[in-house]
């Protein structure tokens, strides 16, 4: 508990003004709503990238569901949820080389494996906590532009996604076990989701991108009721991983 | 190397000589390559947890959580200590003069370094472990350690430290262990090292000589010059005295009185060792 307690003093600014980020993000997103769809061919006209043409197009033909899903998981959450679990996760060890905490902390009767979860759960909750808040009370917003969504969608889209960044989080977890420096680590996970995106402006190559995985289609599929659970399973097997890796390396690495 | 409970064992020795390193092992931050640790029966490198439990350190390094508060940051480092005394804690940090309520980042060296020796010593483990316990402190605290230090001993809780603080080592210390490049160069009860340091003489002689000029034997080792010799040598005192009443000497003293002394003659036959 105590772990768990330091680790949350250390981060919980950042969850804070992440949360309160997102929900501003959302919350001007659904007001913007009417506008958009009121002028949805002539922004298709305007946007780059054949792959951003035709989230658009998607929302013009079936309408606020499409529009919410890019505009809160896919650009929101992804984009700010990148960025808090940059600035929380990065420093998970990295930080305790970086500021030469580690010797004090890990001289502790505690184990590594211990740490190195008790942080990785907190950072996960600072993380898909927000996702979740933000996702329901974008049920009752909707209200004020006259949409409504369902809670099992709701809720669902936002389990799907806080697996996506679960998976962002293990990653983040292994590259600070690795690190001797916390701004290494995060700029490496930064550059890596990055690079990402720039791929799936790139139709050809696309498929190859991790954000194919989280944009319009996943939650149409949602929506239809068909939500890709083999895709979730992933993100989950692979943040498995990643903390398997990552408490292997933080085992046997010295201080 | 042996530490019995209510012992107290000091490790010396210069800068890279592995003081810190081997502690480092003892608490499972570093992997030896090679050798056994065994805290209380138990093997501190495949079950360094374990160990751990037994153990209360205190690294030499005093950057610490500066977000925390002094109470919290002890707070923080007892908690995981089962036999550990919160209040015995506050206590110490209430002689050591530190401000509970103050943040890490605002506190001196000094002041850090005090927290860390009252989270060990209000620990509650059998084995304390203290790496550079005396740097930084003023000599008043130094003196509260020191006490403090004794009253754990006594109480049976056996204590390792290294030091370059040779003075207080050898007043707080039963044995002592001069390691070098990893290696145990000496050790003993630091009366018995003391009585040692018999062999190491300082001559002042009344004119200047070269080295190639001074008596020679096998085991004796010459350094200084060209007015202040001095001189680590072995065999019978009788037979020394003997061959350097040849020299012209204004003043000669041996080298039996302090821990300063054995340090400097130890590491100086080693260093003249090809």
């Amino acid at each position: 508990m105590m772990l768990l307690r330091q680790y949350f003093r250390d981060i919980w600014w950042i969850a804070l003004g992440y949360l309160l980020i997102l929900e501003a993000a959302m919350i001007a997103a659904i007001m913007f709503w009417p506008q958009f769809r009121d002028n949805v061919p002539a922004i298709a006209k305007v946007v780059p990238f054949q792959a951003l043409q035709d989230l658009i197009s998607q929302m013009h033909q079936a309408g606020f569901w499409p529009y919410f899903a890019v505009q809160h998981w896919f650009k929101g959450c992804s984009l700010f949820g990148v960025a808090a679990i940059a600035f929380m996760g990065s420093g998970i060890i990295a930080r305790e080389a970086d500021q030469r905490t580690a010797e004090f902390l890990l001289s502790r009767p505690i184990s590594r494996r211990r740490v190195l979860l008790s942080r990785f759960f907190v950072l996960s909750m600072a993380t898909i906590v927000p996702v979740y808040l933000t996702s329901i009370t974008a049920i009752w917003i909707s209200v004020n532009v006259e949409e409504f969504m369902g809670w099992g969608d709701i809720l669902l889209a936002a389990t799907y996604m806080s697996c996506f960044l679960l998976m962002l989080c293990g990653l983040c977890t292994l590259l600070s076990t690795m690190s001797t420096n916390q701004f290494r680590a995060g700029t490496i996970l930064i550059g890596f989701v990055l690079a990402n995106f720039a791929i799936y402006l790139v139709q050809s190559i696309d498929t190859f991108s991790l954000f194919k995985t989280i944009d319009i289609w996943a939650f149409m599929q949602i929506h239809a009721g068909e939500p890709p659970w083999s895709l979730g399973a992933i993100f989950v097997a692979v943040t498995a991983v990643e903390l398997i890796l990552a408490d292997w390396i933080f085992r046997r690495r010295t201080f | 190397m042996q530490l019995d409970r209510g012992q107290m064992l000091g490790l010396i020795g210069p800068n890279g000589a592995g003081k810190s390193t081997l502690l480092r092992c003892l608490v499972g931050i570093v992997k030896p390559d090679d050798g056994t640790i065994t805290v209380d029966g138990i093997d501190a490198i495949a079950d360094s947890l374990k160990a751990r439990r037994r153990i209360g350190y205190a690294p030499s390094e005093t950057a610490l959580y500066h977000r925390m508060t002094a109470m919290d940051l002890l707070r923080f480092a007892l908690a995981f200590h089962d036999t550990a005394d919160l209040d015995r804690g506050r206590a110490l940090l209430d002689l050591f003069t530190v401000p509970p309520g103050r943040r890490v980042r605002h506190l001196s060296h000094g002041m850090k370094r005090k927290i860390l020796l009252a989270q060990v010593l209000a620990s509650g483990a059998p084995l304390l472990v203290l790496d550079e316990p005396m740097e930084a402190l003023d000599p008043e605290a130094r003196r509260y350690v020191i006490d403090l230090l004794r009253q754990a001993a006594a109480q049976g809780c056996a204590v390792l430290l290294s030091s370059h603080d040779l003075a207080s080592t050898e007043q707080l210390c039963d044995r002592i262990v001069f390691l070098h490049e990893g290696t145990v160069l000496r050790q003993g009860a630091a009366p018995e090292l003391l009585a040692e340091a018999g062999r190491m003489l300082t001559l002042v002689l009344r004119q200047p000589f070269e080295q190639v000029d001074l008596p020679s034997r096998d085991g004796w080792v010459w350094s200084g010059g060209p007015l202040r010799w001095t001189l680590v040598c072995e065999g019978p005192m009788e037979d020394t005295l003997a061959i350097l009443s040849t020299l012209p000497i204004l003043s000669i003293r041996d080298g039996s009185e302090s821990l300063e002394e054995i340090f400097a003659s130890l590491y100086l036959e080693t260093e003249q060792t090809p």
